[in-house]
């Protein structure tokens, strides 16, 4: 962690974008470590794809300083350009050409590609390597984008939305493929709408919402900053009324009544008594630690969602 | 800890290994966009088969021979041409920058004159073949195509399939999505060739109508395809320079526009960035 901290892929500070009057980003500031994977999160329109979209030099910022290993991504050149990896938020590829042809052709503008059967070996594609893309699925066709973002060996990979779309068993696979790609010391920048494929896949996750940044830290941090350190759940039978000592922390929803607390054995107590006066089974009773979701709903509530179709 | 730092991946002199050379991403993008050519069906009808089946139907109905004759056959390979350089073309960039391929390109190393002159290249080589088979076939049909001929049909053509290919790559920047971009293409470019003497020559035309047709694209290539085709006699026939002054003027024009305009990320459909979207919505307001 401490080779992560002292040299930095990506600075960003006082980053700003502005399109017309629309103010898409406002002071966006943070820092992504060689060899670090972070998630950036937030909701539809939060700003997560502008921000991507500078750092990937596809868009010029209106103010603000951006750094991407080492050049600004706005001018930077081919040399650059060859130093990075792209998956796109949606596919983007020839279906004309088979999948060994099309990562050939991608391979060849490189300085460094990886060998072909390599890269068809890592997003598990060995067994569709002549076929026409046109051919697969959904999800081996963003497996193809994938291995198109990695053929060139980069130091940096952008995932936009990598796994949208996927059933869970290829959602997994996918998240092993990036897990090795990790392993090998890729810097990896990942926009997901999945908190479950940030929780697993980052080091640190940046909350974005209303075109600033709201939280930065690891996701377990993350979690904790959604307030008190326990969640406590528990049935309550139709007809019967929360503890009344309780009543006024929980929320009751469908029968299940939740309650956070940071001081944990007053609450059990409140709960065991208020069970045996009203003879609720508690045997469903939950104890946990908030969740990235959690944190994420509490960061993000009554801010900005969009509603259109922004992107990340 | 992480195992391996790709940045460490240098050769042996300690230096990052080179960018490929302009050479060989030329040749791949060459190949490559012959090879999208070669799988696309509207490719094989706009270059080969149209042109072949509207010769066998004039040929058939009897308004083939002569002077006419010849002017219909260097009419109907034009056709070919603009077909293939022009619809064709800017129909497979649009679908590409559609499907957000054309992004990922400029995304990655890949300097964009490879990519326009690869996919120029690429079509300028299937227009050749176009004009070759039509005039095969049309000298199977009987008409005279001597061998003189063919250099000056190789410049002709060559010249009038850059043109058309590069006012195809421009014309893409004004077409906002796949599916408009069949009626766009075919608003702009049929006008254009029925008044330019594809079927009938235009000395039947309005005055107007033919000064018109004389600052068009298609009258200088259609012109040159059918006055070297009427030469006969001996020698080495060699077409008109006005033409090939005309056609080549519209090729740099082409150019000109595209890389002004020319656009690589999607501008509908699902492949909209957050940031199109927004710049879309202030525009709007």
């Amino acid at each position: 962690m401490e080779a992560k901290a002292e040299a930095k892929a990506i600075s960003v500070s006082g980053l700003t974008m502005s399109y017309g009057g629309h103010v898409a980003l406002v002071g966006v500031g943070f820092e992504v470590g060689v060899g670090e994977t972070v998630a950036i999160l937030g909701p539809n329109g939060a700003g997560k794809t502008s921000t991507v979209e500078i750092l990937e030099g596809f868009r010029r910022r209106s103010g603000g300083q951006v750094s991407v290993l080492g050049e600004d991504p706005g001018e930077a050149g081919r040399s650059w350009r060859a130093r990075i990896g792209l998956v796109l938020q949606a596919t983007s590829l020839d279906e004309q050409l088979t999948v060994r042809e099309e990562l050939s052709l991608y391979a060849g503008m490189y300085p460094n590609p990886k060998p072909v059967d390599e890269v068809l070996d890592l997003v598990g594609l060995a067994g569709e390597a002549d076929r026409r893309i046109g051919t697969l699925s959904g999800g081996q066709q963003r497996r193809v984008d994938l291995g198109l973002g990695i053929v060139g060996s980069p130091e940096l990979l952008f995932l936009d939305e990598p796994t949208t779309g996927f059933d869970p068993a290829a959602r997994h696979a996918a998240w092993e493929a990036i897990e090795r790609l990790c392993a090998g010391g890729m810097t990896v920048v990942l926009t997901t709408h999945y908190l479950e494929e940030a929780e697993r896949l980052a080091d640190r996750v940046v909350v974005v919402a209303d075109g600033r940044v709201v939280a930065d830290a690891s996701p377990g941090e993350v979690g904790g900053l959604a307030g008190r350190g326990s969640l406590v759940r528990f049935p309550v039978p139709e007809g019967v009324g929360l503890p009344a000592n309780l009543a006024a922390d929980a929320t009751l929803e469908d029968g299940w009544a939740t309650l956070a607390t940071d001081d944990l054995a007053p609450v059990l107590g409140e709960l065991l008594d208020w069970s045996r006066e009203r003879e609720v089974d508690l045997n469903r009773l939950t104890v946990g630690r908030p969740t990235l979701e959690d944190a994420y709903l509490a960061l993000t509530t009554g801010m900005n969602t969009g509603g259109s179709h922004e992107g990340a | 800890m992480r195992a391996h730092d790709p940045r460490m991946d240098v050769s042996e002199n300690g230096m990052q290994p080179a960018l490929p050379g302009p050479g060989r991403v030329l040749l791949d993008q060459f190949g490559y966009q012959l090879r999208l050519l070669s799988r696309a069906p509207r490719a094989a009808f706009s270059a080969f088969l149209l042109p072949v089946l509207l010769l066998a139907a004039f040929h058939l109905s009897g308004s083939y021979s002569g002077s006419a004759g010849l002017a219909l056959v260097g009419g109907l390979t034009a056709f070919g041409v603009i077909m293939t350089g022009y619809a064709t073309h800017a129909g497979g960039v649009v679908a590409a920058r559609e499907r957000g391929v054309l992004k990922r390109l400029r995304g990655g190393p890949l300097p964009p004159w490879a990519y326009f002159s690869g996919s120029i290249l690429a079509t300028t080589t299937l227009c050749l073949l176009s004009a070759t088979v039509t005039l095969l076939v049309a000298r199977m049909l009987g008409t005279q195509v001597r061998l003189a001929e063919v250099p000056a049909l190789f410049l002709v053509t060559l010249l009038g399939a850059l043109s058309w290919a590069a006012l195809g790559t421009a014309v893409t920047a004004f077409i906002p999505d796949v599916g408009s971009a069949g009626p766009l293409l075919s608003a702009t470019y049929l006008p254009v060739v029925f008044v330019s003497g594809v079927f009938v020559p235009v000395a039947f035309e309005p005055g107007w109508l033919v000064t018109l047709a004389s600052w068009l694209p298609a009258e200088p290539f259609i012109h040159a395809l059918s006055a070297v085709l009427k030469t006969g006699g001996p020698g080495i026939p060699m077409p008109p320079a006005g033409d090939v002054l005309g056609s080549a003027l519209w090729a740099v024009v082409g150019i000109y526009v595209a890389l002004r305009h020319f656009r690589w990320e999607p501008r509908g459909g699902e492949h909209k960035g957050a940031s199109g979207l927004a710049e879309k919505k202030a525009v709007a307001r």
